[in-house]
């Protein structure tokens, strides 16, 4: 009989982390373009010059110019600024509404489990975008209106992680015996559970994050987000729709190729620390 | 002191019951032994002993009053993997003090270095981590010692000197040992009597 060992492959986690590290380069730049653009435009970019109106891309405008004869790149840049608020914030509350009703869930309440469940459910039954179309129409538009209808339609899958987290770990040996040894419900909470939490939730908001800036754009684009003065990312979007017949492909390509590059990286950057916090993910 | 078992009934998820009615009682200062075929309950009984697990039915006494469901319990419990027994997140000077801070001669006695107290768990050995457990489990409060197949993965060398540690601690503090195990041998070396479920 023979017996093959098979060699592992040799370096496969710089195989596997190399995406991530590239998207964290381009989020890192991303981000710096953002707040370095916001001192140094200031308002000059986005101010109207009806001289150099709908101008392709030059070097005095990389982005070209829109309809007033605004700077493409300056207002793609203050509405991804914008987006990126928008994002951090929702992303940050429906982490906190899915840490809140995961712990309520996982209390060992079995009605509080019930409740939370079916909420779980009735949030992911109904279609996404309907739900948030309807929240932000009810609360008059605008940007608060947007991060509440974000938050609140997004806690849902999270919420499902984090309860079979602390389910897990509550019923560990581990804590047994440290309630053996006399340790309050607080300190394990504390010391035991919140722990194995911590990274779970910021897998969890760096992965909400690009869909609540997807979700905001959408919501904007389809005039239910944003007011249409501001310069955001969907209202760019919006915009650009009647001129793109007539051949000024700049004004749609460059906003929405920049969300897309913005939203996948945080996508893959966000898929890249699920996999180094998952255990299992050491051995694919 | 005395522990017992007192007509102790359970069963999985309103399964057949794996205890029905179970007595047993432990003195300290004593070993007993308690063997029997896989699947009697004898794991389940320590649990509950330890309160682990709740009996559904029955009571667990020390000293003919009920234990304590709060603070420091005087019955502790170590089983087979000593890994699950520990916080992986934590390193081991932190395990052993969630308990008490163990003197010298303690550590000494199991064999535990210092070194150790700085390593986490899964860069101990399963011996070296059965004994970070076993003295966890004795600290000063501890009056009844459940161990649950505590050397069965373990080298005849390593399972020697832990018991030799262990019957020495029982000795000098006092504190009753519920020895459970597939190992008929072992239990005639280490225990008193044994009884089987």
């Amino acid at each position: 009989m023979t017996v093959v060992f098979e060699k592992p492959p040799e370096t496969p986690s710089l195989e596997r982390v190399r995406p991530v590290i590239v998207a964290m380069g381009i989020a890192v730049l991303l981000l710096v373009a953002i707040l370095l653009a916001a001192s140094l435009t200031g308002m000059s970019g986005l101010a109207s010059d009806f001289q150099m109106r709908l101008q392709p891309p030059s070097w005095q405008h990389p982005f070209g110019t829109d309809m007033f004869g605004r700077d493409v790149l300056a207002r793609t840049i203050k509405g991804l600024a914008l987006s990126f608020r928008v994002g951090f914030l929702a992303a940050g509350i429906s982490v906190v509404i899915a840490t809140c009703l995961a712990i309520a869930a996982a209390s060992g309440s079995r009605i509080a489990d019930g409740i939370v469940s079916f909420f779980i459910d009735m949030t992911m039954g109904l279609p996404h975008l309907v739900l948030l179309i309807l929240i932000s129409f009810a609360l008059g538009g605008g940007a608060a209106a947007v991060v509440i209808a974000v938050a609140v339609t997004h806690w849902p899958r999270l919420t499902r992680i984090l309860r079979a987290e602390i389910l897990q770990v509550r019923n560990a040996d581990y804590v047994a015996v440290s309630r053996n040894f006399g340790r309050s419900r607080w300190f394990i909470a504390r010391h035991h559970i919140l722990p194995h939490l911590v990274p779970q939730m910021i897998v969890g908001f760096v992965l909400l994050f690009p869909h609540a800036i997807l979700h905001e754009a959408g919501l904007t684009f389809l005039g239910f987000g944003l007011e249409p003065g501001k310069p955001a990312i969907g209202i760019l979007l919006s915009e650009s729709m009647r001129y793109l017949m007539a051949g000024k492909w700049w004004l749609g390509l460059f906003p929405g190729l920049l969300l897309l590059v913005a939203v996948l990286c945080f996508d893959v950057i966000g898929n890249g620390l699920r996999a180094l916090t998952d255990p299992r993910g050491g051995r694919s | 002191m005395r522990l017992e078992a007192a007509a102790i009934g359970f069963g999985f998820g309103g399964g057949a019951p794996v205890l029905d009615g179970v007595d047993l009682a432990l003195e300290s200062g004593r070993i007993l032994g308690l063997t029997g075929k896989s699947g009697q309950g004898k794991s389940t009984l320590g649990r509950i002993l330890a309160r682990h697990l709740l009996p559904t039915r029955g009571r667990v006494l020390i000293d003919g009053a009920a234990s304590p469901s709060t603070g420091f319990n005087p019955v502790q419990l170590v089983h087979q993997t000593a890994i699950f027994a520990v916080n992986p997140r934590w390193k081991i000077g932190r395990i052993v003090s969630e308990a008490f801070a163990p003197d010298e001669s303690l550590l000494q006695a199991f064999g535990i270095r210092r070194q150790w107290f700085d390593r986490f768990p899964h860069e101990l050995s399963g011996g070296e981590l059965q004994r970070v457990a076993l003295l966890r489990a004795l600290a000063p409060g501890t009056r009844f010692l459940i161990a649950d197949e505590i050397t069965s993965m373990l080298d005849p060398i390593a399972q020697s000197e832990i018991w030799h540690a262990l019957i020495d601690v029982s000795a000098k503090r006092d504190i009753g040992i519920l020895a459970i195990s597939h190992d008929l041998a072992l239990l005639g070396r280490v225990a008193e009597r044994t009884v089987t479920l």
